[in-house]
């Protein structure tokens, strides 16, 4: 059964990766726009007239080979973006879309991961004890206060904390992952360099999303202590603090994985925001840059490793939950 | 809870009179607040144009600070701020509500489709649904815009959609698979009634209150990722547009403006403030249609 | 005297949006040690608002209003305070409570019950505590090797139910409740939890009270008999003499609306009218609208609960003369 549950994961996993590399090399391909057309064209009307010389920009940019039929192109691509091989940026010719990827996904992940982790834990907690006192004064200002919270974009959060933070008070730095003036590597300044350039954006993406956070948890939280299985903890005279962790909030926290699931696509898609606002050298301000300079082998490319990301983390979250939850575990 | 008495809980829930449904509303105060904010947006969208005067550029008063005659100061060009949001509001209200029209009709259609039709149709539907449910949205929604490329509120709302009627989608069909084997279904069944009579008379109505509040998250969703949209410039250049308006606010030497934070802060306010109603008006609609769920 | 727990004129009101209603009318009612005790009630007649009443286990918006509760060796349960009534709940009175199909964590096994509900009331040798376990899961006729490492959702609605008997007799509590242990069952699992209930009962010779809205399940099985109506005590007594001599006009309908197998199905009949409105001040017997005995005076007074023969109390102006002509 169990193994079963994980073969039907992953055969998802497997079904959406290759419907993302369908839908980029349909964009890409076959939509009435046809960005690669267009490269071609481009490529020809600047005087490379030899078919030969033509060909192989093209297979070397977008891996993609001129005058043969399109399923053929299709397998093609299909095959190099299996191998790992997503061609060459326009704008950087010399640069290979992989490599672009790997030294800029680092810093997304690094972004996404702390401040997914950091915000999860406050809500969950600050949720947990807002469920309890339900009902009362306070619960109703700070509910009110988390709703707000919830309702500003993310880019709106980004600009507010650049503006004030960075630029009126100049307390942190506005751009960028490190400073110019350290030497990357495991030394001291290096490392507070890399922290103090990350706090903004942590912080935006921790505003943006701890509100969701308590708001869930809070909700959580009062479904349960309705549960008749609270009600029969008490009576049997257990204590209350035992009951808080061990029925409440250990059955209240188990909606809050799956929306973790559901959360990871959503920091991703955050990330473009977040780090095209603090000039952050992530996948995602490269992505933007790449969308507004039409640089689509990189665009092609992003987009599938952020997916390919984005799946893998979603499947490790569901096994977990597959784990804490014994009436799906089986 | 066992420690009510439940003949006692039954009484309490009933009404003396039936007031009309939308008296019950009203006296919501979550339906009641979110009700005004969403009317008042539309009624800026639609009548505030009518009124209030078309910003104009004027050199002599660039980032001016918030005055009598501009209530929230000017931009980069001395164009009034106010009236760039009152402008911008029809266009923002046309791009979401037609995106949250057509991912709440799809995931209707195919929530309902996948759970009513089983076998291999309902199967089928089920696994695209999960395909889509785990791409993120806002990264499709930019590849796909930066290949379209158009500012069209109808093509816009359409790449909105693209992958944001997934969650509903599998979320109605469950609540459908419950309702599929109660008795009022079972009972039209014995009864032969269409298919056509079970869906829009007996399953339909069932869904409702659940799909107006999607609905209203869609809106929320659609309104998010299309301001980012023009925000990030992957959407044309277009006046009136509140994301263009934090993308400028940004650039053109903008946040050295000392009376920049009106101008970066009112376009972000007027979002979080149409959210707030939305969310409100969403909880409105729980309290209301779902007592069972209310929040104790 | 071998008194076990006296209740006193308890009275428990719930706080509502449209004003406050009273759940139980001041009752009073009392177990002797070694009773099984049915309190029989149409739904919505205040039985688990009693019995929880007897816990000092009322959450708001009801409260008690007044009465007292006094279990032997313990004293007045409302007069002691939340960390008091704690430890003696489950180990002096334990309760099994009537939505038992979700009364258990689910993301606990079976024995994490056993073991977190011992802790609670210091045991914490879990030799011990497995021992306890072990030994009551095969008492309620469970195999403890699979049951203990069950989670709730892979048990039974029947199972479920007979490993909260077999927990909640961990500390053989002096007195045991239970709230409708039934009703959520089919028949046969209904017919094994009863039998189950008798034999515990002359084994560990605890004392119970039994709550239940079907009558016949009380026949048989306790020895006596408490009878509310709209969270007032009707009547009180032994089984087989409120059986053959009722003394009250709403025993006396309940009774007769029981359909049985041999008798005539014309001879069945149910009790016209419905409860009164919980919002409604009621000055006389609340049973008064329904009754075929009703005088003017039902309407004006409401009726003592008042002991007409040893042991057999009533709550009705005309129970003595009930009393002398029924049967």
């Amino acid at each position: 059964m169990k193994y079963g549950y994980i073969l039907r994961r992953i055969a998802i996993l497997v079904a959406t990766l290759y419907t993302v590399i369908t839908i980029t090399f349909i964009l890409v391909r076959l939509s009435p726009y046809d960005p690669y057309a267009y490269f071609l064209s481009q490529e020809a009307s600047m005087g490379i007239a030899s078919p030969s010389q033509l060909a192989a920009l093209a297979e070397y940019y977008y891996n993609l080979i001129p005058n043969q039929p399109i399923y053929i192109q299709y397998f093609q691509y299909l095959i190099s973006v299996m191998e790992g091989n997503f061609g060459h940026s326009l704008i950087y010719p010399q640069m290979t879309v992989a490599n672009i990827i790997a030294t800029r996904l680092p810093w997304t992940l690094y972004i996404v991961i702390t401040s997914t982790v950091i915000s999860f834990f406050i809500g969950t907690y600050a949720g947990q004890r807002l469920g309890y006192k339900r009902g009362g004064k306070v619960d109703g200002s700070i509910v009110t206060f988390f709703t707000v919270l919830h309702s500003i974009p993310i880019y709106g959060m980004g600009l507010i904390l650049l503006f004030f933070i960075s630029l009126k008070a100049g307390l942190l730095p506005s751009a960028g992952a490190y400073s110019a003036n350290v030497a990357p590597g495991p030394n001291l300044p290096f490392i507070i360099s890399v922290i103090r350039h990350s706090i903004l954006p942590i912080s935006t993406f921790i505003f943006g999303s701890v509100g969701g956070w308590t708001l869930g948890m809070r909700a959580n939280t009062i479904s349960v202590l309705g549960e008749d299985y609270v009600n029969a903890a008490e009576l049997r005279g257990i204590p209350t603090s035992r009951i808080a962790s061990r029925y409440v909030g250990r059955n209240a926290i188990l909606p809050q994985f799956t929306s973790l699931v559901i959360s990871i696509g959503f920091a991703f898609g955050g990330a473009v925001f977040v780090e095209q606002i603090f000039t952050y050298p992530g996948i995602g301000q490269m992505l933007v840059t790449s969308v507004g300079d039409g640089d689509y082998p990189v665009i092609m490319g992003i987009t599938i490793i952020i997916i390919a990301a984005v799946l893998i983390s979603v499947l490790v979250a569901d096994l977990t939950y597959q784990f804490l939850d014994p009436r799906v575990r089986k | 809870m066992n420690s009510q008495d439940k003949g006692v809980e039954k009484k309490s829930g009933q009404k003396s009179q039936n007031p009309s449904s939308f008296t019950v509303f009203w006296r919501n105060k979550y339906a009641r607040i979110g009700l005004i904010i969403t009317v008042g947006f539309f009624v800026m969208g639609f009548i505030g144009p009518l009124v209030y005067p078309a910003p104009k550029i004027d050199l002599t008063e660039i980032f001016a600070p918030p005055s009598l005659a501009h209530p929230l100061g000017t931009d980069y060009l001395g164009r009034d701020t106010l009236g760039d949001i009152i402008y911008g509001t029809g266009y923002i209200l046309e791009v979401t509500f037609i995106a949250a029209l057509i991912g709440t009709g799809i995931g209707v259609a195919i929530g309902i489709a996948s759970g009513y039709f089983r076998g291999a149709v309902g199967s089928l539907l089920m696994a695209i649904t999960d395909i889509v449910l785990t791409i993120p949205g806002m990264i499709l929604i930019l590849v796909v815009a930066s290949v379209v490329r158009s500012g069209n509120p109808l093509i816009v709302a359409g790449v909105l959609s693209v992958t944001a009627w997934a969650g509903f989608a599998r979320a109605i069909r469950s609540q459908i698979l419950s309702l599929r084997s109660s008795i009022f279904v079972e009972e039209a069944r014995l009864l032969n009634l269409s298919s056509f009579h079970i869906i829009f008379k007996e399953l339909m109505p069932n869904v409702m209150s659940y799909t107006a509040i999607n609905f209203i998250f869609s809106v929320q969703g659609a309104l998010f990722a299309s301001v980012g949209l023009y925000f990030l410039g992957v959407l044309p250049f277009s006046a009136y547009n509140w994301g263009v308006m934090l993308s400028e606010a940004t650039s053109f030497g903008g946040f050295l403006a000392p009376s920049l934070a009106v101008y970066l802060i009112s376009p972000i306010a007027v979002i979080t403030l149409f959210t707030v109603g939305l969310i409100y008006l969403s909880f409105g609609i729980d309290e209301v249609f779902n007592p069972r769920t209310r929040r104790r | 005297m071998n008194l076990l727990l006296s209740v006193e004129g308890v009275r428990v009101n719930y706080r509502t949006e449209r004003g406050e209603i009273t759940a139980v009318r001041n009752v009073s009612f009392y177990v002797d040690k070694g009773d099984i005790l049915g309190i029989v009630g149409e739904s919505g007649s205040g039985k688990s608002t009693l019995a929880y009443s007897v816990l000092n286990y009322i959450k708001p918006p009801g409260k008690i209003i007044s009465g007292s509760v006094k279990l032997e060796g313990v004293g007045d349960l409302l007069k002691l305070g939340k960390e008091d009534v704690r430890k003696v709940l489950w180990k002096e009175i334990a309760i099994v409570p009537q939505a038992t199909q979700n009364s258990m964590n689910p993301t606990m096994d079976v024995k994490d019950h056993f073991i977190d509900t011992m802790a609670a009331h210091g045991q914490n040798d879990k030799q011990k505590i497995l021992e306890t376990a072990n030994r009551l899961l095969e008492e309620v006729k469970l195999d403890p090797q699979i049951v203990l490492s069950a989670y709730p959702h892979q048990l039974s609605g029947g199972m479920k139910q007979r490993v909260l008997i077999a927990l909640s007799l961990v500390f053989e509590p002096k007195l045991l409740i239970l709230d409708e242990p039934t009703s959520a069952l089919d028949v046969v699992n209904q017919r094994l939890i009863m039998d189950l209930l008798k034999a515990l009962h002359q084994k560990m010779g605890i004392s119970i009270i039994f709550i239940t809205h079907d009558i016949q399940l009380i026949k048989g099985f306790a020895n006596k008999v408490l009878i509310l109506y709209a969270g007032k005590a009707m009547e009180l007594g032994d089984v087989n003499e409120v059986w053959n001599t009722p003394l009250n006009p709403y025993t006396i309908a309940l009774l007769k609306s029981i359909p049985t197998l041999h008798g005539d199905v014309n001879s069945v009949s149910g009790i016209p009218g419905s409860m009164p409105d919980p919002y409604a001040e009621i000055t006389g017997c609340p049973f008064a609208s329904r009754c075929k005995f009703a005088k003017p005076v039902c309407f004006e007074k409401d009726p003592d609960f008042l002991e007409y023969k040893p042991g057999h109390f009533s709550a009705c102006h005309f129970s003595k003369d009930i009393g002398d002509n029924y049967g």
